[in-house]
C-alpha cells in the first residue's frame, strides 16, 4: 500500500511542478508581452527630454497626462475617430450579415459551382494589397465613390476569413433541423431567421471582434481612396504624427494608445463567446 | 472539377486580352481643357510692365493638395490659405491635408487613378517627371515678368522646362551643422563665423575624431540624407567640383576625379566610424540621436529648428556648411506649385499659384514657417521670422551658395530615380562598407546612365 | 373520381425563386460574389494587364508583353526579395505555431488568472502594425533602445539592429511573432477544447503520460487546426507589409525587403507600376499555387 502510494504522491509532485513551471513561465512570458505596452504608455507620458535619455528610463519623473488630450488636439481627431466609428460600424454591420448569409449557403446548400466559387473566395485572400491598390483606386474613381462612407465601407467588406469561420460553424449545425422545417412547409429565409440565426451567438461574437479589430485598424485603404483631411480615419491621423524627418514620440505613444480603446472595450464585451465562438467553428475539423 | 477548370481558364485568357487592351487604352494624357487662358489675359505691352489682371473662372473651385512637414509649417499654411479664402471669395478653395511621409504615394495613386487636384505642392527633386510628361499648366505668359524676375534663377529653373514655366517655386530650405554646444565647448572646436569660414574637409575629419573620442561617442555626427533622401549628400560633391549629369542633361559624369572623391570622403567616415551606419534608404534616425546626446552634430534641415528646441532646450547650434578650397554648398530643398494642365479652371489655379508665391505672401509664410524665400527682393530685404532669427540668418546665407548646376540636375526629369538609384547603390559603403568607393562609382555610372537612357 | 391530372400537374409547379432551393444559395452568397469580383477579382485581372505594360503613373501605358516577367526573374533585388520572403515565412510559421500550441496547452489547464494572460498575450494582436513598428523599432533602438541596454546590462555586445543586415530580420521577426501568436494560441485554445476529455480519461486508465497524451491525442486530433493555421499564417507572412515598412523601409541592403516590400517600393519610388504589378501577380500565382496543393493534401490524407 503504502509502495503504490509513493508513485501516486510523485506523480502529484511531478504534476505541481510542471504546472508550477509553467504557471512561472506564463508570469515571464505576459510580462514580455505587456512591455512593449508598457513602454508605449510611459512613452506617451514622459516629459520630452527624457524620452532620449540614456540608460532608458522606465519609471518617468513626470507624468505628462495632458499630452493624451494634446495628442487629441494636434490633429482633428474628434473626425478622425468619428469617421473610424461610422465605417467600422457600418462594415460590420454588413460584413456579418453577408457571411452569415453566405456561410449557411456554403454550408448547407448543395449548388453547382460551389467549389469554383469557394476557391474564388479562397484566392482573394492571396492578392497583395499593393497590386490592387490603384486599379481599386480607378475603380473607386469611376463610380464617384472616391471620399466616400461608402467607399470606405464597402471593399474591405470582401472579407474572406469573415466567410471561412461562418462556413465552418454553420457545418456543424445539425441538418435535421432544417430538414424538418423544409418538410413542414417553411421558406428558405424563414429557415434562416427562425432556425439558424438563433444559434449563432458565438460566430456572432468572432466575427464582430474580428471585422471590428481588421476594420479600425485598416491603414492602407483608407490611405488611397481619402485625400479629403476630414474624411480621414484614425490610423491616417496616426500617420501625419510620424514625420520624414523625426518623430514626435508623446504624441504618437499617446494617440496609439487611445486609438486602441474601442478595440479593446469592443473585445472585452464580446469576448465571453469569443472563444467559444472559435471552437465552435470546428477547425478542429 | 476539370470540365470547370477549364471553363475558368478560358474565362481567365479572355479577360487577360481585354484587361491588356484597357490597360493600353486608358492613359492618354487629356487635351488642355481650354486655351480659353490666353483670352481672359490683356497681351501686356513689352515696354511698359502692366500688371494683368487675371479673372477667375465663373463658380471656380481650386482643389489643392500639401503637406505639413512640421507643426510651423502647418501654421504658416494656415495663415496663407486663410488669407487666400479672405481675399479671393469667389473661388473656392478645396485645400487637402495629407500626412507628409506619406504625400507622394497619394499624389502618385491620384496621378496614375487620373482623380488630378487643380494645384499641387511637390519637392523640387521630385517634380522632374511632371515637367518632362507635358501634364503642367504652362504659367509662361501668366504670371507677371516682374515677378518671375525677381526668383532666384536656380528656383525659377527648377520649374522651367523647355523655356516654357510651368509652376511657380515657393520657398526653399537648407541644410547646415546642428552641434552640441556642450560638447564643442568641452572639446574647444572652432565654430565658423561665415559661409567661407566653413571646416575643410580634413578639418572636418580631425574635428569629427576629436569629439569621438573626447565624449566617447560610438559616431560623431550624422546626415539627413537617410529615408531616400541621399541627394543631400550631393553638395559634398559639388562644392568638390563634381557633378552628376554633364551640361545637357544627356549623361551620368560619375567617374570624374571629383565624384570620386566625395564618394571617398564618406568611405573614409565609415573607415573611422565617424558617421553613423544608417543606410540611405533606411528610416530617420540622425536627429533624434543628435537630441540624445548620441551625437556630436548632424547634417539636419532649416525647418528643425523647432524640433531641436523642443527636445534640446539651449543646447545646440548652428553653423556653416564645410568648404573645399573656398567652395561650399549646401541642399536645395523646398517645394513649388505646380497646376494640372487639364484643370477645369486654369485661371482660378494661376491666381491661387500667382497668389500664394508673391512677394507678400512668400514673406509671411517664410516668417511663419522658418522657411527661405526664392525672391531675390526679400533676401535683399531680409526678413523677420516668429523664432530663431540668428539661425535663420545663417540659414539664409547659406541658400546663396547652393549650386545652380546641382539645383538644375536635381529638377531634371528623370531626377526621382537617380536619386534612389543614388541611395541604393550608396547603401552597401555606407552600412557595412561592402563596396568601396571605387565600385560604387562605377556602378553609378553604370546604373545612372541606363536610367537616362531609357525611353 | 379523384383527377390524379391535377395532382401531379400541382407537385411539378415550382416554387417561387426566394423559396427555390436551386436558386436560394446564389441569392445568398450574391453580396458576397459582387464584392468579391469588383473589389478583387476585377482589380487582379486589371492588375495582370498592367504587367504586360510600361508606364509611370503619367502618361500613357506602352505594351511591353512579357518583357516585365524577364526583368524581374533576372533582377537581383526581386530575387532577393523573393529569397526573403520565403526566409520570413520560414522563420516565422513555425515559431508562431509552436509558441501558440505551447501557450494554449498551458492556459488551457484551470490555472490562476488564466483569463489574464490569454488576453495579456491576444491584445498585441489589436494594435494597428504602424504602433507596432514605431514601438518596436524604439525598442530596438542601437544607441538608446530598451533591448541594447538589456543585452549590454548583461554582458553581451549591443547589436545595431536598424543598421545591420545580419540582425534587422530579427527585429522584424520579434515585431511579427508579439503580434501574431496570441491570435494563433486563441485558435489554438479553441482547438484543444474541442477535443473530447473520454479521450484523455482513457489514457490515463491505460497508463499514458503527460507527454504521451500530448503526442498521441493532442497532436493528431489538432490536425484540422494545424492545417488551418498553417495555410494562414503562411499567407500572413507572404501579404506582410506594415509592419517591415514601418520598421526597416526593406533595408539595410535589401535584407528586410520581401515580396511586398518590393512591390510597393517599385510602384511608388520607381514609379514603374507594370514592373510591380508582375511581381504581385507573380505572388499571388506563388500563393494560389501553394494553397491548391496544401488542400490537394489536406484531401488525400483524408
Amino acid at each position: 500500500m503504502s509502495a503504490s502510494n509513493m508513485v501516486i504522491n510523485k506523480k502529484k509532485i511531478v504534476t505541481i511542478l510542471v504546472s508550477a513551471i509553467g504557471y512561472i513561465l506564463m508570469v515571464g512570458v505576459a510580462i514580455l508581452f505587456l512591455l512593449p505596452f508598457y513602454w508605449m504608455f510611459v512613452t506617451a507620458v514622459k516629459p520630452a527630454n527624457e524620452i532620449f535619455a540614456y540608460p532608458p528610463l522606465l519609471w518617468p519623473s513626470e507624468f505628462h497626462f495632458e499630452n493624451f488630450v494634446d495628442s487629441m488636439k494636434s490633429s482633428d481627431f474628434g473626425t478622425f475617430f468619428k469617421n473610424s466609428t461610422i465605417v467600422t460600424t457600418c462594415a460590420t454591420v454588413i460584413t456579418v450579415f453577408i457571411n452569415l448569409l453566405a456561410g449557411y449557403a456554403f454550408a448547407k446548400y448543395d449548388f453547382k459551382g460551389k467549389n469554383v466559387f469557394f476557391m474564388i473566395v479562397l484566392s482573394t485572400l492571396m492578392i497583395p494589397t499593393q497590386v490592387t491598390m490603384i486599379p481599386n483606386f480607378i475603380v473607386m474613381s469611376k463610380l464617384n465613390l472616391l471620399n466616400t462612407y461608402t467607399g470606405l465601407i464597402l471593399p474591405p467588406c470582401a472579407e474572406a476569413f469573415g466567410l471561412f469561420l461562418s462556413r465552418q460553424f454553420m457545418s456543424e449545425l445539425p441538418d435535421e433541423l432544417i430538414e424538418a422545417a423544409r418538410i413542414d412547409g417553411a421558406t428558405e429565409f424563414s429557415i434562416f431567421r427562425k432556425i439558424i440565426l438563433p444559434n449563432v451567438g458565438p460566430l456572432l461574437s468572432v466575427l464582430i471582434i474580428f471585422t471590428v479589430m481588421w476594420r479600425w485598424n485598416d491603414f492602407q485603404w483608407p490611405l488611397i481612396l481619402l485625400s479629403k483631411s476630414k474624411m480621414y480615419t484614425v490610423q491616417i491621423g496616426l500617420s501625419m504624427l510620424n514625420g520624414s524627418n523625426y518623430v514626435n514620440w508623446n504624441m504618437l505613444m499617446s494617440a496609439s494608445i487611445i486609438s486602441i480603446m474601442p478595440v479593446i472595450v469592443v473585445f472585452f464585451i464580446f469576448q465571453k463567446q469569443f472563444i467559444q465562438g472559435i471552437a465552435s467553428t470546428g477547425i478542429k475539423g | 472539377m476539370k470540365k470547370e477548370l477549364r471553363k475558368m481558364i478560358f474565362v481567365s485568357l479572355g479577360f487577360v486580352m481585354l484587361s491588356s487592351l484597357a490597360a493600353c487604352k486608358t492613359k492618354t494624357a487629356p487635351a488642355p481643357a481650354n486655351t480659353a487662358v490666353s483670352q481672359s489675359v490683356p497681351t501686356a505691352p513689352t515696354t511698359e510692365p502692366e500688371p494683368h489682371e487675371l479673372v477667375a473662372e465663373e463658380g471656380a473651385q481650386v482643389r489643392f493638395t500639401y503637406w505639413a512637414g512640421s507643426p510651423s509649417d502647418e501654421a504658416a499654411w494656415k495663415l496663407i490659405l486663410d488669407g487666400f479664402t479672405k481675399d479671393h471669395p469667389e473661388i473656392k478653395l478645396e485645400a487637402e491635408e495629407m500626412p507628409s511621409n506619406t504625400y507622394a504615394t497619394q499624389l502618385d495613386t491620384l496621378v496614375a487613378g487620373n482623380d488630378w487636384p487643380d494645384v499641387m505642392r511637390c519637392t523640387y527633386q521630385r517634380l522632374g517627371k511632371y515637367k518632362e510628361s507635358g501634364v503642367l499648366l504652362d504659367l509662361t505668359d501668366i504670371i507677371s515678368k516682374e515677378s518671375i524676375d525677381d526668383l532666384v534663377p536656380a528656383y525659377r529653373n527648377a520649374l522651367t522646362y523647355e523655356g516654357k514655366l510651368l509652376g511657380m517655386p515657393h520657398h526653399t530650405d537648407t541644410v547646415a551643422v546642428f552641434y552640441n554646444k556642450e560638447m564643442f565647448e568641452k572639446s574647444g572646436i572652432r565654430i565658423p563665423t561665415s559661409t567661407k569660414d566653413g571646416w575643410t574637409w580634413d578639418e572636418l575629419d580631425s574635428i569629427a575624431k576629436k569629439l569621438k573620442s573626447d565624449h566617447d561617442l560610438e559616431n560623431a555626427f550624422a546626415g539627413i540624407w537617410e529615408n531616400n533622401n541621399g541627394y543631400r549628400f550631393l553638395p559634398f560633391v559639388y562644392m568638390n567640383g563634381g557633378a552628376l549629369l554633364n551640361d545637357d542633361g544627356t549623361k551620368i559624369t560619375a567617374d570624374t576625379p571629383e565624384f570620386i572623391n566625395a564618394i571617398k570622403l564618406f568611405e573614409s567616415w565609415r573607415k573611422d566610424n565617424l558617421v553613423t551606419a544608417t543606410g540611405m534608404t533606411q528610416p530617420n534616425q540622425a536627429n533624434s540621436m543628435f537630441v540624445a546626446k548620441k551625437l556630436a552634430f548632424v547634417f539636419a534641415g532649416s525647418w528643425h529648428c523647432s524640433y531641436m528646441e523642443e527636445n534640446f532646450p539651449g543646447n545646440w547650434g548652428v553653423t556653416y556648411m564645410p568648404v573645399v578650397d573656398g567652395k561650399t554648398g549646401s541642399d536645395m530643398g523646398g517645394n513649388g506649385l505646380f497646376a494640372y494642365k487639364g484643370t477645369k479652371y486654369p485661371n482660378a489655379s494661376a491666381i491661387f499659384i500667382d497668389y500664394v508665391t508673391n512677394a507678400e505672401n512668400m514673406q509671411a509664410f517664410c516668417e511663419e514657417g522658418n522657411f527661405i524665400p526664392v525672391r531675390q527682393s526679400l533676401i535683399d530685404k531680409g526678413l523677420t521670422f516668429v523664432e530663431f532669427q540668428d539661425e535663420m540668418n545663417i540659414f539664409l546665407n547659406i541658400v546663396s551658395t547652393i549650386d545652380p548646376k546641382m539645383a538644375q540636375d536635381e529638377t531634371s526629369a528623370k531626377f526621382q530615380q537617380l536619386n534612389l538609384a543614388f541611395c541604393q547603390e550608396m547603401d552597401p559603403l555606407v552600412v557595412n562598407g561592402s563596396a568601396t568607393a571605387e565600385e560604387v562609382v562605377s556602378n553609378l555610372q553604370a546604373k545612372l546612365q541606363e536610367i537616362l537612357d531609357e525611353q | 373520381m379523384v383527377d390524379l391530372s391535377n395532382m401531379t400537374v400541382k407537385k411539378r409547379k415550382k416554387p417561387p425563386f426566394w423559396n427555390n432551393i436551386k436558386i436560394v444559395p446564389y441569392l445568398y452568397i450574391l453580396p458576397n460574389m459582387i464584392l468579391f469580383g469588383v473589389f478583387m477579382i476585377l482589380p487582379l485581372f486589371l492588375a495582370l494587364g498592367y504587367s504586360f505594360v510600361k508606364w509611370n503613373g503619367l502618361g500613357t501605358p506602352k505594351f511591353v508583353g512579357l518583357q516585365n516577367y524577364s526583368y524581374i526573374f533576372k533582377n537581383k533585388t526581386f530575387l532577393t526579395s523573393l529569397f526573403n520572403t520565403l526566409k520570413f515565412s520560414i522563420i516565422v510559421v513555425p515559431s508562431i505555431m509552436m509558441f501558440a500550441l505551447l501557450f494554449a496547452v498551458i492556459l488551457n489547464r484551470k490555472i490562476m488568472f488564466r483569463g489574464f494572460f490569454r488576453v495579456a498575450l491576444y491584445i498585441p494582436a489589436i494594435i494597428s502594425m504602424v504602433a507596432v513598428g514605431m514601438t518596436f523599432t524604439w525598442l530596438f533602438n542601437s544607441k538608446i533602445g530598451l533591448i541594447n541596454y538589456i543585452l549590454s546590462s548583461m554582458g553581451f555586445r549591443a547589436v545595431d539592429w536598424m543598421n545591420d543586415p545580419k540582425f534587422a530580420l530579427i527585429m522584424v521577426v520579434v515585431g511579427t511573432l508579439w503580434s501574431r501568436i496570441g491570435y494563433n494560441m486563441v485558435l489554438y485554445i479553441a482547438g484543444l477544447q474541442g477535443i473530447s476529455a473520454e479521450y484523455y480519461e482513457a489514457a490515463t486508465v491505460d497508463g499514458a503520460n503527460g507527454m504521451q497524451k500530448f503526442l498521441y491525442i493532442t497532436m493528431p486530433m489538432l490536425k484540422s487546426t494545424h492545417v488551418f493555421i498553417f495555410i494562414t499564417c503562411v499567407i500572413y507572412s507572404f501579404r506582410s507589409f506594415d509592419l517591415i515598412y514601418v520598421m526597416t523601409k526593406g533595408g539595410p541592403l535589401h535584407s528586410t525587403e520581401t515580396l511586398v516590400v518590393y512591390i510597393y517600393n517599385t510602384a511608388f519610388q520607381q514609379n514603374q507600376y507594370g514592373v510591380a504589378n508582375a511581381a504581385g501577380v507573380t505572388l499571388f500565382a506563388l500563393l494560389f499555387i501553394f494553397t491548391l496543393l496544401r488542400l490537394r493534401e489536406e484531401k488525400e490524407g483524408k
